[in-house]
């Protein structure tokens, strides 16, 4: 027992750089689904096309910077070309993300070349900032830290401004939005497109942080970023624009915790995706199960 | 001001479901005008609404705005010059958004929305003095989510929300149908008072006679997607209740009879 334990806080600051970096994605997940009432799943691609282009970038001698700015331009127009599906063939949001994640495995292996790249060899963001600061845990902790909070407050700050009162509105009432000169469809390619380039700029920093770029570090992160919302949502509430926001970045930070104890108590990494899926399930399920909330037949998809 | 020219709308054409909803509505209105718009159920008085706030493509026909075919103008950009209050309150405010978020979309409706900070204080007080007009204590609610207001309430903001910038044109659909006979009378009070403070050309679908008899100054009844009856001016001031009824009946009477 105790040595699962020591194993477990061991494993603490590692954990919690990871989660700094994935509560991006989280966020990916929760701008569509929460703020604009448009549930995407393509951060499921979105997460590794950033971390392809930045990888083959650098790989090419690109600066980081470069590599990172191209990387998250990509997902935006990604997430843009998702929300014009759905809105152009008018079909379900969750499908229009689906075909797109198809397509950008292909895509992604195109873009490397070939299925992953190391990248020990070339400087990266880290080294950038200060040489050495990617093998020292505490640094790149705060460094990472420091981007979240810059960006959780940036957000916040658009939430509070004319455009993005606007968006807010898209999210809670269409109709009421159109009858309020709200261009949809705009706000929603925008909106999605936004929240995409926060996933695969996770990507950038994910492969400059592991060394390496590799086509399948989007396997599963959709449900852990669902995941990471849901935990988050749950400790916080969403009854406030600041909790909202808050809450996909402390729920990361807790659910990769709960994933580093359930390996510590001896989970094979393999049967990880089914512990969070089932996670997810229960949280989905608890407001039906504690009877808060009649369940319904069939939910109305988007 | 508005003129619509022979407007035809058919839904689910070449369907078993083909319906005529408009057949060649023509209807005139001077700026200023407040006028209430009556018909029994299908006879495409809402349909004549959403069809001038641009929800669905229309045609042939047309449909002027101060001289200016408004063609297949999209409904958002058409929303810049025409504010509507829907029969729904949960259809006009934006819930879980406060209630100044939702005065500031109304706002910014005719307008550009910019990346500045929305709520200024000087926003705040012009607000807090417009609901100021309704009675009801809403301006000391400038902060609470518009969903935790009564149904009353919220019809009542968004009918400040259409009138906070003033608008060319602004479409009441039975914007008093769901409410309670007092709040109904309180929204149609303050409706007519905003209305007639900034002179709005105005159109009310209205199922209550004696609301459209005795609220602005003229009156259009509908049937079969066609307007059967215009009133303005003393025959409008001096009609009764059952004479009005008495049209009604006289209009089934012809519908019976071409049967």
């Amino acid at each position: 027992m105790f040595d699962i334990i020591r194993s477990f806080v061991e494993l603490i600051p590692v954990t919690l750089a990871q989660s700094l970096i994935y509560a991006f994605v989280a966020l990916a997940v929760m701008i569509p689904f929460r703020l604009l009432n448009f549930p995407d799943l393509s951060c499921e691609g979105n997460f590794p096309l950033g971390g392809c282009i930045c990888g083959t970038m650098l790989a090419m001698g690109y600066s980081p910077l470069a590599a990172m700015a191209v990387g998250t331009l990509g997902g935006f127009l990604s997430g843009a070309s998702v929300a014009m599906i759905a809105l152009r063939f008018r079909i379900s949001s969750l499908l229009a993300g689906i075909v797109v994640i198809t397509m950008l495995y292909s895509v992604n292996l195109r873009i490397m070349g070939r299925s992953n790249i190391a990248l020990f060899s070339y400087p990266t963001i880290f080294d950038l900032i200060r040489p050495g600061l990617n093998d020292s845990l505490p640094g790149k902790i705060l460094v990472l830290g420091l981007a979240v909070a810059l960006v959780l407050g940036l957000l916040f700050a658009f939430m509070k401004t004319e455009k993005g009162i606007a968006l807010r509105a898209v999210g809670a009432n269409l109709d009421m939005a159109q009858a309020q000169g709200i261009s949809v469809w705009w706000t929603t390619v925008l909106g999605v497109g936004l929240a995409a380039a926060f996933a695969s700029f996770a990507g950038t920093v994910l492969v400059q942080s592991q060394g390496f770029s590799d086509v399948n570090i989007g396997f599963g992160v959709v449900i852990n970023g669902l995941a990471a919302v849901i935990i988050g949502e749950l400790l916080l509430g969403r009854h406030s624009v600041a909790r909202q926001l808050l809450a996909p970045v402390v729920g990361a930070i807790v659910y990769y915790q709960l994933i580093s104890m359930c390996l510590a108590f001896g989970l094979a990494p393999s049967d990880l995706k089914f512990a969070s899926g089932l996670l997810v399930l229960v949280m989905l399920a608890a407001p039906t199960l504690m009877g808060r909330e009649r369940a319904v037949v069939r939910e109305k998809v988007s | 001001m508005l003129a619509v020219k022979g407007l035809r709308k058919v839904f689910f054409p070449g369907t078993p479901n083909e319906r005529l909803a408009l057949d060649c509505v023509d209807l005139n209105l001077a700026a200023g005008t407040f006028c209430a718009v009556i018909g029994s159920n299908g006879a495409g008085k809402s349909t004549l609404l959403n069809a001038i706030a641009g929800q669905f493509p229309v045609g042939p026909g047309r449909i002027l705005l101060d001289g200016e075919d408004l063609g297949r103008e999209p409904l958002h950009q058409r929303a810049r010059r025409i504010a509507r209050v829907f029969q729904d309150p949960m259809t006009g405010t934006a819930p879980g958004m406060s209630v100044e978020e939702n005065l500031l979309l109304a706002e910014l409706r005719s307008g550009r929305r910019r990346f500045r900070f929305g709520l200024t204080s000087a926003r705040r007080a012009h607000y807090r003095e417009r609901l100021a007009i309704l009675g009801l204590g809403l301006e000391n609610r400038l902060f609470d989510r518009i969903d935790t207001l009564s149904g009353g309430q919220r019809q009542a903001v968004s009918l400040i929300m259409a009138v906070l910038t003033t608008p060319k044109l602004l479409l009441l659909d039975e914007h008093t149908a769901a409410l309670d006979p007092v709040t109904a009378d309180l929204v149609l009070k303050a409706t007519i008072r905003v209305v007639a403070e900034a002179r709005l050309t105005t159109l009310m679908v209205t199922h209550n006679m004696h609301h459209a008899i005795d609220v602005g100054d003229r009156l259009v009844m509908m049937d079969q997607g066609r307007v059967r009856l215009s009133l303005s001016g003393k025959e409008k001031t001096g009609l009764s209740v059952e004479e009005l009824v008495a049209r009604f009946r006289d209009k089934d009477d012809r519908i019976l009879l071409a049967s």
